[in-house]
């Protein structure tokens, strides 16, 4: 009985065998079924040719493989990249094992993005160079041969490289939305000429962080020269980035502080103005004083306090104009905080013997009466600045508001007299921030130097007109690592 | 330049081992790449990356995301939770890297932190200790991230300002989980110029956000 189901199975397995040759001969085989038997052996799978010449060269050479290194990131791209990669390379791969051995270096590109970059490698000094416009990861192979009497060994090092994009080409430049109720355009620049001796010129730009998608530009400025009283008002507001109707609470801030004081300033107010600064200038308290409480009660600190009332009203007609598309749009509370900005405003006033100097600042920013000829800069009061980077106070902040009256003209108002005035700048933290770096830098000469020398490659400031002006816009623009922001820059000269 | 710091607290205790460990690591690869191709951020983050299992390791301390490489990331079979060790960790490297004053150089922006766990803090009076420590270094969003589900979610709402539950820890999750960080790093880089509170951007719907 057993010896019956032996026999049956051995001529099964011999009928099933002899049709699969048959039909391997025939070529009627699947490639995966052909690849299984092989595997159950049920038939005897061919030596391949190739297989046979493999093993005839492999007693010669020895492969050795290493863990792939990471290059020091190409910074950006289209930059030039050549570093001696030495330090990098493990000391077995480098390592001499016999005499008279002759080594070789080959480098090669292995991904896929490969036709996109250059490389060379030189073996005399292991500089590795790279060149692509192409940001993205790379990966490339050196092969040391090495060939001896007796062995040729092929040591593989695959390395790869980061190349970052290089920022400039990833800014985009998307206008803003000039249907918007609250819009104003992306830049702004004007010059006002003041008499025979200075000029008033300004420039607004929005920055690229706001360029990118497609945001307002926050910043704003305004300025009055009146030729009669012989007296100069600058504003400058800077917005909060992330508030979102700051574009109006600067716009606010700016014209509401130029109209109040236009309509304070009368001949009677600077006459007063110009007896006190008289008894300050012989070292008279009274003359002191006086000047405080008049800049504060009925010059630029009351001022400041209009403007942050207007900003209120329209925070008020807002709400109460509920079916504008504006505020539908945010179907929320509107908050003082939306319209969140800083103010700095100055005014100079001309007088007999020279020029009298007043400015009020909340926020960050700067103000700076720089004289190059006599290498001296007073800067007119100190930036809001906090614990962290992009924290500063606000107009429309009660904090700022709080306190008596001397907490506020002690911390907030600044006035001088000079017998020369050059320049008169009032910037944005867009501009300081790059230029000026930290608070103390405001306070430093050599800083405002090196900006006037900046500028001064981009503005002639011999000329007067809305060229000098246009020509201060396009220097805006300069181009500073992670510094994006609304630029504003007003200068009376 | 102003810096704005990011820290990365990822648990690497033992169940993270296998699928979910590699899923963080593609969606770290995710979150860099794609930061790398937003000019502010390129120019303004600086990311750090903190594991924590029975130890607690800098893995990357604070780099610039263009001189950035993603290190390793080792861990063992099994082992508990150290999230308390690792916030005292994260503290003091906080007060080491994070330039709060100086005359020379620019402050930084307040750093974020993202916290990414699947279990539970194993040292919990040395978390409930640390909570207060973290709270004073002022970081502009902390987001705690329960991954799976056992992931415990009351213990991270102690800590985060916001907590979003991921239901498993395969890669596909991960991936939007960390292309929501690249976002809200993304909307950190452009909050210039303002102390008003940072907003998150709204997180995928594969994430659900607890609070």
């Amino acid at each position: 009985m057993g010896n019956d189901v032996e026999k049956t199975v051995k001529l099964r397995d011999y009928k099933r065998k002899r049709f699969l040759l048959n039909k391997l001969k025939a070529k009627k085989i699947p490639p995966r079924l052909y690849a299984y038997l092989c595997e159950k052996l049920v038939i005897n799978k061919p030596t391949p040719a190739e297989e046979i010449q493999v093993l005839q060269i492999m007693p010669e050479e020895k492969h050795i493989d290493y863990a792939r290194i990471n290059l020091p990131n190409l910074n950006i791209a289209g930059e030039g990249y050549d570093i001696d990669i030495k330090k990098f390379l493990p000391e077995s791969f480098l390592a001499k094992n016999e005499l008279n051995e002759a080594e070789t270096f080959d480098i090669s590109i292995v991904s896929d993005n490969g036709e996109h970059v250059l490389i060379t490698f030189d073996a005399n000094t292991y500089r590795f160079t790279c060149v692509t416009e192409s940001p993205g990861e790379y990966d490339f192979i050196l092969v040391r041969k090495v060939t001896g009497n007796d062995i040729i060994e092929i040591h593989s090092m695959p390395m790869h490289l980061i190349v970052n994009p290089d920022p400039k080409t990833l800014w985009k430049n998307i206008p803003s939305d000039s249907t918007d109720p609250y819009y104003k355009p992306d830049v702004d620049f004007r010059i006002i000429s003041c008499g025979d001796s200075h000029s008033l010129i300004g420039a607004s730009k929005r920055g690229r962080s706001h360029a990118q998608d497609g945001r307002f530009r926050d910043d704003d400025f305004e300025m009055f020269y009146d030729k009669d009283l012989q007296y100069a008002v600058i504003a400058v507001a800077d917005g909060a980035g992330s508030a979102k109707f700051s574009r109006k609470g600067s716009q606010i801030a700016v014209t509401t502080a130029v109209n109040q004081i236009k309509s304070y300033a009368g001949k009677e107010f600077w006459g007063k103005i110009e007896t006190y600064v008289e008894k300050w200038q012989l070292g008279e308290d009274e003359g002191y004083n006086n000047l405080r409480a008049l800049l504060y009660k009925n010059l630029i600190v009351n001022a400041a306090f209009q403007s942050k009332q207007n900003i209120e009203l329209e925070r008020a007609r807002l709400i109460k104009l509920g079916s504008m598309a504006l505020a539908n749009s945010n179907n929320i509370l509107i908050d003082i905080k939306d319209y969140a900005t800083t103010l700095l405003i100055s005014v100079a006033k001309r007088m007999k013997q020279g020029w009298f100097v007043a400015s009020y600042w909340v926020g960050d920013g700067g103000i700076g009466i720089y004289n190059a000829n006599e290498n001296k800069v007073i800067v007119q009061g100190e930036p809001d600045v906090g614990t962290y980077g992009g924290q500063t106070r606000f107009l429309t902040m009660n904090e700022v508001w709080g306190g008596t009256y001397d907490d506020i003209v002690n911390r907030r108002l600044r006035f001088n007299f000079v017998d020369n005035l050059q320049y008169l700048v009032l910037m944005s933290d867009g501009v300081t921030d790059p230029i000026f770096e930290t608070e103390n830098n405001l306070n430093k000469i050599e800083v405002w130097h090196s900006l006037w020398n900046e500028m001064g490659k981009m503005v002639d400031f011999s000329t007067r007109d809305v060229s000098t002006a246009k020509a201060l816009l396009d220097w805006l623009d300069f181009w500073s690592p992670g510094n994006h922001d609304d630029r504003t820059i007003v200068i009376m000269y | 330049m102003r810096r704005l710091p990011v820290y990365l607290l990822l648990d690497t205790s033992g169940s993270m081992k296998g699928e979910p460990i590699e899923a963080v690591r593609c969606g770290i690869q995710t979150l860099i790449s794609t930061l790398r191709r937003d000019p502010q951020a390129l120019e303004t983050v600086f990311i750090s990356i903190i594991t924590f299992d029975r130890e607690v390791k800098v893995v990357l301390p604070l780099t610039s995301l263009e001189s950035l490489q993603i290190p390793e990331i080792e861990m063992p079979d099994s082992g508990p939770t150290m999230l308390g060790a690792a916030l005292g960790v994260l503290c003091q490297q906080v007060d080491k890297e994070v330039i709060l004053s100086s005359e020379k150089v620019k402050k930084d922006w307040k750093p974020l932190l993202f916290i990414m766990t699947d279990g539970k803090p194993s040292d919990t009076k040395l978390f409930q200790e640390m909570i207060p420590e973290c709270k004073k270094r002022n970081f502009a969003i902390i987001t705690g991230c329960a991954a799976g589900m056992k992931a415990d979610t009351n213990s991270l709402q102690l800590i985060a300002t916001s907590v979003v539950k991921l239901d498993t820890c395969d890669s596909a999750t991960f991936e939007q989980y960390f292309k929501w960080v690249s976002a809200s790093i993304m909307s950190g880089s452009q909050s210039v110029g303002t102390n008003i509170e940072l907003t998150l951007p709204p997180p995928p719907s594969e994430v659900e956000v607890v609070i």
